[in-house]
C-alpha cells in the first residue's frame, strides 16, 4: 500500500503537449552472472541533462548535435558517476563509464557497466539521485534485471537508496 | 464404429491437454480472449446504434455565443460580455443549466496544486528551493459580475468550484431555446511560469506580452444521452467536452496588436494598415510560398512603442465547439492557401521574433500539410481556415487556431531537435482540428479518443511529410518500453485521464500505436482506411463515444475486434509472442509410444486399426538414424502401397510450437528460413489461440530442410521480449551489447 501513496506523485504532467511530458529516468541494471558483469543502461531526456550543464557552466551548450564535444563527455560521465553508487554484497563497487549515446530525438542513453569478481550476487544496494536536486518533480525510476528475478524501483527526492535481495 | 470413434480421439490428442484429475470441480465464466465485448459496452439504443453509428433519436444541443471581449494590456486583465443562446434538442426539459468556469482552476483554491499529495524535499538544489518557497502563487479565477435573462432579470445561479448552475425560471422544454448573458472579468496569468493552457508570455527586454488565450469565458457543459451533463470539475488534465454552435465575438486590444482567433475576420480593412489588407489580400490568392502580412523589421519598430489607442476585431465562426484567440503587438504574421476539396483554406502562422528563423521557413507550409493529409484520410477540412501561433514550452488546441512550442536558440540557430519537435507539434495541434474539434469526443472523460487518434494521424502525416520523419510515437518498437513497465504505474487506455500514471504513452503513445498496428499488420490498410473514414464522417460535427469507435472499425470491415479492443485498450496486458520447440517428424513402419499407450486403453494393438502411416518426432525414443534415410516410402508399406504414381510427398515435417507468455492475442507472424537461403512469410489468424492461451503447434510441410524460425520478424507488434522469438535461440541483443561492441570494437 505504501507504494501507491508515491504513485500519484508519480508524474507531473499537462494533458496538453509540452515538451515531454514528464520529467523521468529510468535505468536498467542487468546482472548476467555468465560474463560476471552487471550492465547498465540509463535514458535520460537530454534537454533536462542539457538544461542542467547550461545551469552549471553558465554557457550556452547544446546537445545533438553537440555544441562542445569534449565538455559535454566529461560533464556527462562526471554527472552520472556522481549520482550513482552501487554496493553488491556490502562492497562499493567500482562504476566504468562506456560512454553516451542519443536515441531518437530526445533521449541521452549512458552506458556503464561493473565487473564482478564473483559468479554469485545476493544483495543489490543503489543510490541513484540523478536530477533531483536540480527538478523538483524528477522521478528516477531502475529496473533490476536477473536470471532469478526482477523488480522496479521509484526514487525520488524522499527516497533515493534501495535494496535488492535475491 | 470402435475404430471410427477410436480415430476421432486420436485426432483431438494432439490439441487437447487434459486436466489433471481433482476432487471438487471448479467452474469458470467465459475468460476467453475472443469474448465479446457485451459486458464492457453500452447497449445500443436509438441514439447509438450497435453499428456505431448516430441512431435515430441522436441529438446533441446547440450553443450560440455572441461576445465583447476587452484586454486591458496594461493591467493583464480580461473583461467579457456574452450572451448565449441555448438549444434545448434533447428530449428531457431541463430545470438548470451548468457553465463551465475553467479559469477558476487558478482561484484560491488552487485545485490543481490541492489534487496532488507533497512533501518536504529532502534535498534541494539553494536556488530552485528558493524559488520555490519565496514565489508568490498566481491567484485569478472568474469574477462572474452579473448572470441574466434576455430581459436583463438576474438569474440565480450557483457555482461549485469550476462548474456554476444557472437555475432557469421554468425549465426548458426539448426543443425551446432559451438566452441569456453573462458579465465577467478575470486577471490573466503567465502561461510560461505557470505551466498553462492560456495566458500570456513576458517579454521583459521591452514589457512586451504575446498573448494566448482560450478558457476565457464562461462555456456550456454537454448535455448528451451518455453522461446527461457532463459537469465532472476541471481538475487540470482532464480537458472539455463542449458544444457546437455559431460565433460572433468582438476583442478590442490595443490599437498596434495583430490577432488571430476562431473564426473568419469580418474587418480586415479596419484593423489592418493598408500596407497589411493589401498583403493579406494577396495571401488569400497566393499558394506556394506565405505571404508576410506583417514583417520581422516591422514587428522591431513596433516594440518600442506602445499604442494608447484600441481598436476591435471581429470574428464570426460557424459550427465550432470553442473560441480561441492571440494577440500581441510583437506577432509576425504570414499566411497562403491551400486547395482542400476544391476549395481554398486558409493557413497561417502568428510567431515573435524569437521564433525565426525556423517559424517562418515552417509553420505555414506544415499547416498546409496537415490539412491536405488528414483530410484524405478523413474528410475535406471544412473550416475556412487553420492557424498556428507560437507559445513558448507548450503545444494546444482550439478550432481553427492552435499554439505551438519550439524555439531556436538566441542566435537563431537551433538542432534537429528543435526543428522536428516544433513540425511535430504543430501537425499535431493543427491535427486536433479534426479529433476532437470536428469529432467532437469528451476529453473530460476520455483523453484517448482525441489524443490517440490525433497522435495516430500525426505519424501518419509525419511520414508524409518527410521519408523516415523521425517520430517519437507510432512505431511499435517505441511503445515496448511504456507496456513493459512496472504495473504498478500503468493504467489502461480505457481510464480517465485525471487517474493515469503517465498521460503521454497512456492516452497518446499506447493508443496512436495501437491504431498504427491496426491499421498495418490486423486489418490492412485499405480495411483500416476505409473504416477510419466511416467513423470520422459518422461522427463529424457530433459527439462519439469509445464504443461508437471500436463499433464502427468493425461494422466497415468485416473484422472482429472485440479481442483488439479487449487487449490493447481495455486491460495492461503486454505482447509477448515466442517460438517454444520446433520437431522433425520421420515416417516410421511403427507406432510411437504414445499410439501404443492410448490404443492399449481400448484394449487395441496397432493391428486393429485401419492401415495407418505413423510418424515419430526427432526428439522421441522411438526415433533411428535410420529413418532419416531414403525415402519416406522406404519405412512404411502401406504408405508406399497407396502412393499413386506421378504423387509426390513433401520431403521435410515440422511441428512448430509457439508459446505465448504475453496476455495478449495477436497473429503469429512467422518467418520460415530454409537450407537453400530462401525464405518463407507465414501469418496465422489471432483465431489461432481461441482454444488455447498459452501455446500452439502448427505443421509446416517442405522439399527443402526448414533452419530457422523468427516470430515477428519486422517488430510489428511491439512485442515486449525478444529473447523468444528465434529459432534457433538466439538472445536478442540489447542497446548495451551494441553499443558495447561499437566502443570496443
Amino acid at each position: 500500500m505504501k507504494s501507491k501513496s508515491i504513485l500519484i506523485l508519480f508524474v507531473f504532467l499537462c494533458s496538453f503537449t509540452i515538451t515531454h511530458d514528464y520529467y523521468l529516468s529510468t535505468t536498467n541494471i542487468k546482472w548476467v552472472p555468465s560474463k560476471q558483469q552487471v550492465q547498465l543502461t540509463s535514458r535520460f531526456f537530454l534537454e533536462d541533462i542539457e538544461a542542467l550543464m547550461q545551469k552549471e557552466t553558465g554557457q550556452k551548450i547544446v546537445f545533438s548535435p553537440d555544441s562542445n564535444l569534449a565538455e559535454i563527455d566529461a560533464f556527462v560521465e562526471d554527472f552520472y558517476l556522481n549520482n550513482l553508487a552501487i554496493q553488491i554484497d556490502g562492497e562499493q563497487q567500482e562504476i566504468a563509464y562506456l560512454g553516451r549515446e542519443y536515441k531518437g530525438n530526445d533521449l541521452l542513453v549512458v552506458y556503464a557497466e561493473i565487473i564482478l569478481t564473483s559468479k554469485q550476487l545476493k544483495d543489490l544496494e543503489v543510490n541513484a539521485s540523478f536530477l533531483l536536486d536540480f527538478l523538483s518533480e524528477q522521478q528516477n525510476i531502475v529496473h533490476v534485471n536477473t536470471p532469478i528475478q526482477s523488480k522496479s524501483f521509484l526514487l525520488t527526492n524522499k527516497k533515493t537508496t534501495f535494496r535488492f535481495t535475491l | 464404429m470402435k475404430k471410427y470413434l477410436f480415430a476421432s480421439i486420436f485426432m483431438l490428442l494432439s490439441t487437447v491437454v487434459f486436466a489433471q484429475d481433482s476432487t471438487a470441480i471448479q467452474g469458470h465464466k467465459n475468460d476467453n480472449k475472443f469474448k465479446q465485448l457485451y459486458e464492457e459496452f453500452a447497449t445500443p439504443n436509438r441514439f447509438r446504434t450497435a453499428s456505431g453509428a448516430p441512431g435515430v433519436d441522436y441529438y446533441q444541443q446547440q450553443v450560440d455565443y455572441k461576445m465583447d471581449i476587452e484586454l486591458d494590456d496594461e493591467n493583464t486583465k480580461l473583461y467579457g460580455n456574452e450572451t448565449i443562446t441555448y438549444t434545448n434538442n434533447s428530449p428531457d426539459a431541463l430545470p438548470y443549466l451548468w457553465v463551465q468556469l475553467d479559469q477558476n482552476i487558478r482561484n484560491e483554491n488552487d485545485m490543481e496544486g490541492a489534487k496532488n499529495p507533497s512533501g518536504a524535499p529532502s534535498f534541494r538544489r539553494v536556488e530552485a528551493f528558493v524559488d520555490e518557497f519565496t514565489a508568490e502563487k498566481f491567484v485569478g479565477g472568474f469574477n462572474i459580475e452579473a448572470v441574466k435573462d434576455a430581459n436583463g432579470r438576474p438569474l440565480r445561479h450557483t457555482i461549485n468550484q469550476t462548474m456554476m448552475r444557472v437555475d432557469l425560471p421554468t425549465p426548458l422544454a426539448s426543443g425551446a431555446q432559451f438566452t441569456f448573458s453573462i458579465k465577467w472579468w478575470y486577471k490573466i496569468n503567465n502561461h510560461v511560469t505557470d505551466r498553462a493552457r492560456s495566458g500570456y508570455e513576458y517579454f521583459s527586454e521591452d514589457d512586451n506580452r504575446a498573448y494566448v488565450i482560450a478558457q476565457f469565458f464562461p462555456r456550456l457543459a454537454v448535455y448528451n444521452d451518455v453522461e446527461g451533463w457532463q459537469n465532472y470539475q476541471f481538475w487540470g488534465n482532464g480537458e472539455f467536452a463542449l458544444n457546437f454552435g455559431n460565433y460572433e465575438v468582438n476583442i478590442t486590444v490595443p490599437e498596434d496588436h495583430i490577432m488571430e482567433a476562431t473564426g473568419t475576420l469580418q474587418n480586415p480593412k479596419e484593423v489592418l494598415s493598408r500596407t497589411e489588407y493589401q498583403r493579406y489580400k494577396k495571401a488569400l490568392n497566393t499558394y506556394d510560398d506565405p505571404v508576410m502580412i506583417v514583417t520581422q523589421d516591422e514587428v522591431i519598430e513596433k516594440e518600442k512603442v506602445k499604442a494608447t489607442k484600441k481598436k476591435t476585431w471581429r470574428f464570426v465562426a460557424e459550427n465550432v465547439r470553442d473560441f480561441g484567440f492571440a494577440t500581441s503587438r510583437r506577432f509576425i504574421w504570414d499566411m497562403m492557401v491551400v486547395k482542400v476539396g476544391g476549395e481554398n483554406k486558409i493557413a497561417s502562422s502568428l510567431y515573435p521574433k524569437e521564433g525565426n528563423p525556423l517559424w517562418e521557413e515552417y509553420s505555414t507550409r506544415v499547416v498546409a500539410h496537415t490539412l491536405e493529409v488528414y483530410s484524405k484520410y478523413t474528410f475535406d477540412y471544412p473550416y475556412p481556415k487553420a492557424v498556428s501561433v507560437h507559445a513558448k514550452n507548450q503545444g494546444m488546441e482550439y478550432p481553427m487556431i492552435c499554439w505551438n512550442y519550439g524555439r531556436p536558440n538566441e542566435d537563431g540557430t537551433y538542432s534537429d531537435r528543435t526543428k522536428y519537435g516544433m513540425i511535430s507539434v504543430i501537425i499535431h495541434e493543427v491535427g486536433h482540428n479534426y479529433f476532437p474539434m470536428i469529432v467532437n469526443s469528451d476529453e473530460r472523460q476520455w483523453g484517448w479518443m482525441d489524443e490517440g487518434l490525433d497522435t495516430f494521424m500525426q505519424y501518419l502525416t509525419e511520414q508524409e511529410f518527410q521519408e523516415d520523419y523521425p517520430s517519437r510515437r507510432g512505431d511499435p518498437s517505441k511503445i515496448v518500453r511504456y507496456m513493459s513497465g512496472d504495473q504498478d504505474f500503468i493504467s489502461p487506455i480505457m481510464s480517465n485521464p485525471e487517474n493515469v500514471f503517465q498521460l503521454g504513452p497512456n492516452a497518446y503513445g499506447k493508443p496512436a500505436t495501437a491504431l498504427n498496428i491496426l491499421r498495418e499488420t490486423i486489418m490492412g490498410k485499405d480495411l483500416f482506411d476505409f473504416a477510419f473514414k466511416t467513423y470520422s464522417q459518422r461522427w463529424m460535427f457530433k459527439h462519439p463515444t469509445p464504443e461508437d469507435f471500436f463499433r464502427t472499425m468493425e461494422d466497415a470491415s468485416a473484422v472482429d475486434l472485440d479481442w483488439f479492443w479487449r487487449g490493447w485498450f481495455y486491460s495492461t496486458d503486454v505482447v509477448d509472442i515466442g517460438v517454444k520447440e520446433v520437431k522433425r517428424y520421420y515416417v516410421s513402419p511403427t507406432p510411437s509410444k504414445e499410439v501404443t499407450d492410448l490404443l492399449a486403453n481400448y484394449g487395441m494393438t496397432a493391428d486393429d486399426l485401419s492401415p495407418s502411416v505413423f510418424m515419430v518426432a526427432d526428439d522421441s525414443e522411438e526415433f533411428d538414424a535410420s529413418l532419416a534415410e531414403g525415402e519416406f516410402t522406404d519405412h512404411s508399406t502401406v504408405l508406399a502401397e497407396n502412393l499413386e504414381e506421378g504423387k509426390t510427398l513433401p520431403k521435410y515435417f515440422y511441428e512448430i510450437e509457439f508459446e505465448k507468455p504475453g496476455g495478449i492475442v495477436m497473429p503469429i507472424i512467422v518467418e520460415y528460413s530454409y537450407a537453400d537461403g530462401s525464405t518463407e512469410r507465414v501469418t496465422y489468424p489471432v483465431q489461432v489461440w481461441r482454444k488455447n492461451d498459452a501455446s500452439v503447434r502448427k505443421l509446416v510441410t517442405s522439399d527443402k530442410e526448414l533452419v530457422g524460425v523468427t516470430v515477428d520478424p519486422d517488430a510489428a507488434t511491439a512485442d515486449v521480449n525478444l529473447n523468444n522469438n528465434a529459432w534457433p535461440k538466439k538472445e536478442a541483443d540489447t542497446d548495451f551489447d551494441q553499443f558495447k561492441s561499437k566502443v570496443k570494437g
